[in-house]
């Protein structure tokens, strides 16, 4: 029974992947980065499907960081599902994008995203942004989780 | 309606008022002649009277000059005393009988006066010049006349009779037998009894007048006072006849004006009465040729329009006139129109049947809508969009009697409308379609630029820290991202060409093209050992060249790239007929694709796999390709591990 916070970081582009999970190494309380790289996979671990059924090695996430553009089921698709689920619908979803299009914003808000947040070019920015992601939605926040 | 005052339009006054002007000119000269007889006729008859004065003065004169005569001779036979005394008493005696005498004297050639008869009355012969009628006497040798004498208040005139005595074979002239006459004894024997009453008389010898009619507050009529001027006796007398402007000959002028009046008035009536008529004549027989003329262009309008031109009747719903271009519009004849009630029932498309009748029982109670719109059937099948205006026709009471109206033909009207909301569409989703683009292209920009400069971010860390692996790891990243940076651009760049270069549509052996756009994979079909077999009977194509190689490069670049770990990797390319239409394929054994992503895989950026080395720009440029020539493209896949076909059509070489 250990208390880490499980953070699920879906995001197709492996390099940016690498990039969050750095950032993210640097956050000081226990936690662990359940990465996947495509909407279904990220669909079928939520929901405990396939692969993920059994619930003591997918445990339910305290974050989702959701990249929107994702194969096969899109992120957008992946946050409906998510919010439509009763059960799941308090896991903060943190959109984690590199689009600052407006009908992006507009669809992940109408979706209840809890997060819009855009992927900062600059190095240092984007490690920080990590560690205040992190920071706020797994010690500041407060969930029912 | 606005006429001009033509010379025509006047006739009818101009006619019976010239008529009427001739009619009372020819009166008036009527009027005039007639006066003139009148005066003519009464100048006659004063003409008549003033001869027979003259006529019967001269009887009297010459029965005078007879009774001298028997006188004068008893002088020029006997011897002065008993001619002497033989006159007197002759002389009394003729003076006696005859009251005009008022006395007889005998005067010799000197002047005395030898003998006067009867002695009682005083001798006026002693007044006169007798030297001077003596000398006349002597010389014509014929009776003779005095001027008139005035003689207590009453005038006198004397008769001299020369008397001459025979000596040998001449006669000597030896005096006068002077007859003194009484002028106001003579007059009434000789005024004329056939004198019309009122007539005027005035009778001067010489210069004096001897009698006049007393005339006092009588009006007469100059033009026809009768003039008569007689010399004898070797004297001038006057007869003037004046008539009076009274009687008879009143009435007549009185008659001939009435008449006059009469005929003029008759004639204004007839003229008013003829002008009345031939104006109403004349005006029905413009406004005649005027409705004529309107009914003719109407007709002709209504025969030459396009539009149907109609009347119904109410309430029955006949058709009382249809135009020409209804049977153009319907294929019914205008016959079969006019043949029984309702008829509108057969051309109007079932569906609208209950609509129009609807309006038709409003158009029953005159209350139907200005403009309708409703489809029909035309007779050999043919369903047709029209708009119907109508106007009621009221009678005098306000019951319809009828709708007229113009019927139009709006189908290729409603078809452009459709055609213009389905292009509005088509703008907006291709609008949105590039604000998708747009945002797709700039994410997909970023995205390496982010993994770029984060790893370049580590490099500078591991450098300082020592970390040669773990940079090198990260290198290789950053150049893998500026590949796919490149990768993208490329893409894109072909995406934009699509339609942009090659214009010219060309018929292309597609064996050929497909055997091209082979070559380019030569090596990784070997290297992968993939069995490539492309049928040798596909169609010619029609298109752009360098599009269409494009289109098969990618096809087959994507069913390379998902073949799997397929032992026996296999691509089929050729074509085939289906419902008539022919189509090709491509087709392979590899990892295929899920239905559900039938869709999405032609989405600009949309990948199924995170870890293809693909952009998702291939397939997006698959399906602009098609869409350029008009085809279409499907993709089949029964699964996962089931292998991919891609079927499509293009536009065939003819």
């Amino acid at each position: 029974v250990e208390n880490r916070s499980i953070i699920l970081l879906v995001e197709d582009n492996e390099s940016h992947a690498l990039l969050a999970m750095r950032g993210l190494s640097q956050f000081p309380s226990k936690h662990s980065i359940i990465h996947v790289s495509d909407g279904e996979a990220a669909l079928d671990y939520i929901f405990r499907r396939g692969e993920y059924s059994n619930p003591r090695k997918s445990p339910t996430p305290n974050l989702i960081l959701l990249d929107l553009r994702l194969p096969r089921v899109d992120g957008i698709d992946v946050l409906r599902e998510i919010k439509n689920s009763e059960d799941h619908r308090a896991i903060p979803v943190v959109i984690l994008t590199s689009s600052m299009a407006e009908p992006d914003i507009v669809r992940a808000y109408f979706f209840y995203a809890n997060s819009y947040i855009v992927k900062p070019l600059d190095f240092e920015e984007f490690r920080r942004q990590m560690l205040e992601i992190a920071n706020y939605w797994l010690t500041r926040n407060i969930n029912p989780l | 309606m606005s006429r001009k005052y033509s010379i025509n339009s006047l006739l009818p006054w101009i006619i019976p008022f010239s008529l009427f002007l001739i009619f009372l000119i020819g009166h008036l000269i009527m009027l005039s002649s007639s006066r003139s007889l009148i005066y003519e006729y009464v100048k006659n008859q004063s003409m008549y009277s003033a001869r027979e004065i003259n006529i019967r003065f001269h009887l009297l004169l010459y029965e005078r000059a007879k009774d001298l005569a028997h006188l004068a001779s008893l002088w020029s036979r006997y011897s002065p005393q008993t001619a002497s005394s033989l006159f007197l008493t002759d002389a009394a005696g003729i003076a006696s009988r005859e009251s005009t005498y008022y006395s007889i004297d005998y005067i010799d050639t000197i002047g005395r006066t030898l003998s006067h008869a009867p002695s009682d009355v005083p001798e006026i012969t002693k007044n006169l010049d007798s030297k001077h009628y003596l000398s006349c006497l002597a010389y014509t040798k014929k009776p003779l006349l005095s001027n008139p004498l005035r003689f207590n208040n009453r005038y006198r005139i004397v008769l001299f009779y020369p008397v001459f005595k025979k000596s040998g074979i001449d006669s000597v002239f030896i005096g006068t037998v002077a007859a003194t006459l009484r002028i106001r004894e003579i007059i009434p024997s000789i005024i004329s009894a056939s004198t019309p009453s009122g007539f005027h008389l005035k009778l001067k010898i010489d210069t004096t007048t001897v009698y006049e009619t007393d005339s006092i507050g009588t009006k007469y009529l100059n033009q026809s006072t009768a003039y008569l001027s007689v010399s004898d006796y070797g004297q001038q007398f006057t007869i003037t006849v004046f008539p009076p402007q009274h009687g008879d000959l009143d009435n007549l002028l009185a008659q001939s004006w009435l008449r006059f009046l009469m005929n003029i008035l008759a004639s204004f009536l007839a003229a008013v009465l003829l002008s009345v008529t031939m104006n109403a004549i004349y005006k029905s027989r413009i406004t005649g040729a005027e409705l004529e003329k309107s009914e003719q262009r109407f007709r002709r309008l209504a025969e030459n329009a396009r539009d149907m031109i109609f009347r119904i009747t109410l309430p029955e719903g006949k058709f009382e006139y249809v135009s020409p271009a209804a049977s153009l519009l319907t294929g019914y004849s205008q016959e079969e129109f006019y043949s029984e009630p309702l008829f509108f029932r057969k051309y109007v498309d079932p569906q609208w049947h209950q609509i129009v009748m609807d309006h038709f029982s409003k158009a029953v109670k005159g209350d139907i809508s200005p403009v309708i719109e409703y489809r029909i059937i035309s007779k050999s099948g043919e369903i047709r969009w029209v708009s119907q205006r109508n106007v009621t026709v009221f009678d005098q009471n306000g019951n319809p009697i009828a709708f007229e109206g113009i019927v139009t033909d709006i189908t290729d009207q409603k078809k452009a409308m459709a055609d213009r909301e389905r292009l509005i569409i088509e703008l907006e989703r291709k609008n949105a379609d590039l604000e998708r683009f747009t945002y797709t292209i700039s994410h997909e920009l970023k995205t390496p630029l982010i993994t770029i400069k984060g790893f370049l971010g580590y490099i500078e860390e591991e450098a300082a820290k020592g970390d040669i692996f773990q940079m090198h790891q990260d290198i290789l990243r950053i150049i893998s991202a500026t590949e796919t940076m490149q990768r993208l651009l490329n893409d894109l760049i072909e995406l934009s060409k699509v339609g942009t270069f090659s214009r010219i549509q060309e018929d292309i052996n597609t064996v050929e093209l497909v055997k091209k756009a082979t070559e380019r994979f030569s090596e990784r079909i070997k290297t992968g050992n993939i069995s490539l077999i492309i049928s040798e009977n596909m169609p010619d194509i029609k298109g752009y060249y360098r599009e269409l190689l494009e289109l098969f490069q990618n096809l087959i670049e994507n069913s390379i790239k998902f073949m799997g770990n397929q032992p026996k990797p296999e691509i089929r390319i050729g074509s085939g007929v289906l419902n008539g239409e022919t189509f090709f394929f491509i087709s392979d054994n590899g990892i295929g694709i899920e239905s559900r992503y039938r869709e999405r895989i032609f989405g600009l950026f949309n990948k199924l796999s995170p870890i293809s080395e693909g952009t998702g720009v291939g397939l997006t440029l698959v399906k602009r390709i098609i869409d350029l020539h008009g085809g279409w493209i499907r993709m089949e896949s029964q699964g996962s591990g089931q292998g991919t076909t891609f079927f499509f059509r293009l536009p065939l070489s003819e």
